[in-house]
């Protein structure tokens, strides 16, 4: 129970700190410097009360973290925690703190074992000693607030920048994406950002024409459908009320373009920066429309099907098939966009929320 | 001021409506039925957030299909449990709301006033309560101009002060003109809400009922 409300919790929600973190230590830096942070740390004292303070920095994360969701209307049930014996609750305790504390746990283990294989074990009695009192401090802190639930609720305010949010329906919707659709936004775009660069990097190696950057393309702006389908089940099933606000199509359809251009944004930003000399601007910006206009034909097939990502997938695999033909039998790119946008245009206004037939 | 012909609505196979006629002049109206009979369906689908077959017409000359705009300006809906995504504040969606009603200025601060509502304006609608929710989803209601305003099981979660409130408010507009259809399973007091006559959504059709007021 703890692991599912806490830990995954804790996990799910700071993933992008995760991401980041994770590409920085394992994508900027190397092994090797690893090792020699590590031999660092273990013989500059000052060095070590560097990473000792990042630790107390992340641990201090988590205990607000934890204090924050606690107060959450859906997660006071954990309060019956207290009703349990002191040693088993403890125990869970120790347990869940563990799993919140892994990365500092692990990377703590790992300077350990250098220590050991350099010999140079003093350091280690101070490492030791400062991870014991990380844990135990969250451990406390859990207890003492299962111990003063009304406390705590009455006390612990959170402190938001006072920023004004614009008054955008766009922008509330890339808000929305990001907050509750965290994990299907960057594992698309990540997945979607190393194709394409990987393609742009392998047309450099030859004399490829601008077919094979295209057809990296398709397959990559394919990738994004699960973000367009959530698009569209968030206005059309999870906020169906929209549909009751007088909005003009012209506006329905700027939003549509605003909100699919934003979320295409690295790919195009990508194109640009690995394209950057072996393409000519105006086949990358070819490409770019080549890409919006495939994007917005797969968003007006969720509206004019009205089916499910899963539902779509066959129909999805024999798009990128015939995408693929019109390809290879050298279609000027911009010829198929503009085919693909007149499409998605028929198909919305045919099936569009204030359309005679609109989804749903 | 509303007008219904041919209305049938399907969920898959299941038919959940069908009301060949119904016509109603301006008014407060009491939509009455089980729980399942189809009123929210029929709010729905009145608001323009849900498909179906036939014509609805407003105030003789809007249609739903072929003003969609202009006729979604003119008809509001306060849904029974309204839902709103939890990161945004009151403050953040009556100004969209009122942007989008073009409503006239200062009536947004004018009703956040009298619903009480500026004591958590600036609060994400996580940590409001379902009566503060709902006392959002009734103001955003009388926002703008509309000729028709649909209010889905109103009284529920609401305090009596906001109760009061809320009937001055139905009062006064009804004076000026606008109609309301109204849902609950609590009785109206006949002095409170002047309401014109009742309706039970049942067989999956509108039958009027006799006065229970």
């Amino acid at each position: 129970m703890l692991h599912d409300c806490i830990v995954t919790e804790f996990y799910k929600q700071r993933i992008g700190f995760f991401v980041v973190s994770a590409a920085f230590a394992f994508g900027i830096l190397s092994g090797r410097e690893h090792v020699n942070i590590a031999q660092t740390a273990l013989t500059n004292l000052p060095f070590l009360g560097l990473i000792c303070s990042l630790w107390t920095g992340y641990t201090l994360m988590v205990i607000q973290w934890i204090r924050h969701h606690l107060s959450l209307p859906e997660y006071r049930f954990l309060y019956a925690l207290r009703t349990i014996r002191s040693g088993q609750r403890m125990r869970y305790f120790l347990y869940t703190t563990l799993q919140l504390l892994a990365p500092v746990l692990l990377y703590g283990l790992f300077i350990v074992c250098i220590a050991f294989q350099k010999n140079i074990l003093m350091p280690v009695i101070i490492l030791v000693s400062v991870i014991a009192l990380l844990i135990m401090s969250t451990l406390l802190l859990l207890e003492w607030l299962i111990r003063h639930p009304a406390i705590r609720s009455q006390s612990v305010r959170r402190k938001t920048l006072n920023l004004k949010r614009p008054v955008s329906f766009s922008y509330w919707t890339l808000e929305w994406l990001l907050r509750e659709r965290t994990l299907t936004l960057l594992i698309t775009k990540t997945a979607s950002a190393v194709l394409i660069a990987g393609v742009i990097l392998y047309y450099q190696t030859g004399e490829y024409d601008l077919r094979l950057p295209a057809l990296g393309l398709t397959l990559a702006t394919l990738l994004n459908t699960g973000l367009s389908a959530e698009l569209f089940s968030w206005q059309n099933h999870t906020w169906l009320w929209l549909r009751s606000l007088p909005v003009s199509p012209q506006k329905q359809i700027i939003r549509i373009l605003t909100i699919h251009f934003t979320i295409l944004l690295p790919e195009i930003v990508i194109t640009w920066r690995y394209g950057w000399g072996s393409l000519q601007w105006w086949e990358m910006i070819q490409l770019n429309l080549f890409c919006l206009t495939l994007i917005l034909l797969v968003h007006s097939l969720f509206y004019l099907l009205n089916q499910t990502l899963e539902e779509m997938v066959r129909l999805l695999f024999w798009l990128f098939i015939g995408l693929t033909f019109i390809i290879m039998y050298k279609t000027s790119i911009s010829v198929v966009a503009a085919i693909m946008l007149v499409v998605a245009g028929i198909n919305y206004k045919k099936r569009s929320p204030y359309s005679r037939t609109p989804p749903g | 001021m509303l007008q219904l012909q041919g209305i049938r609505k399907k969920f898959g196979d299941k038919l959940v409506l069908d009301i060949p006629e119904w016509r109603v002049e301006t008014g407060i109206y009491w939509i009455q039925g089980e729980n399942g009979a189809g009123k929210s369906t029929l709010f729905r689908m009145l608001a323009g957030m849900l498909s179906f077959d036939g014509e609805i017409i407003l105030n003789e000359s809007l249609s739903i299909r072929k003003h969609p705009v202009e006729y979604r300006k003119m008809v509001t809906l306060a849904e029974a449990e309204p839902l709103y995504p939890s990161f945004l504040t009151p403050r953040n969606l009556i100004s969209f709301i009122a942007e989008t009603r073009q409503a006239p200025a200062l009536q947004a601060d004018t009703l956040v006033q009298l619903m009480g509502i500026h004591t958590f304006l600036d609060h994400p609608f996580s940590t409001c309560s379902s009566g503060m929710v709902k006392k959002v989803s009734l103001l955003l209601a009388f926002l703008g101009n509309p000729s028709l305003i649909i209010l889905d099981e109103p009284l529920i979660t609401i305090d009596r002060e906001a109760r009061k409130i809320l009937y001055e408010l139905i009062q006064e507009k009804s004076k000026n003109g606008t109609g309301f259809l109204l849902s609950s399973h609590q009785v109206f007091n006949g002095q409170e809400i002047p309401v014109k006559a009742a309706y039970e959504v049942s067989n999956h059709t509108l039958n009027e009922i006799p006065a229970e007021w």
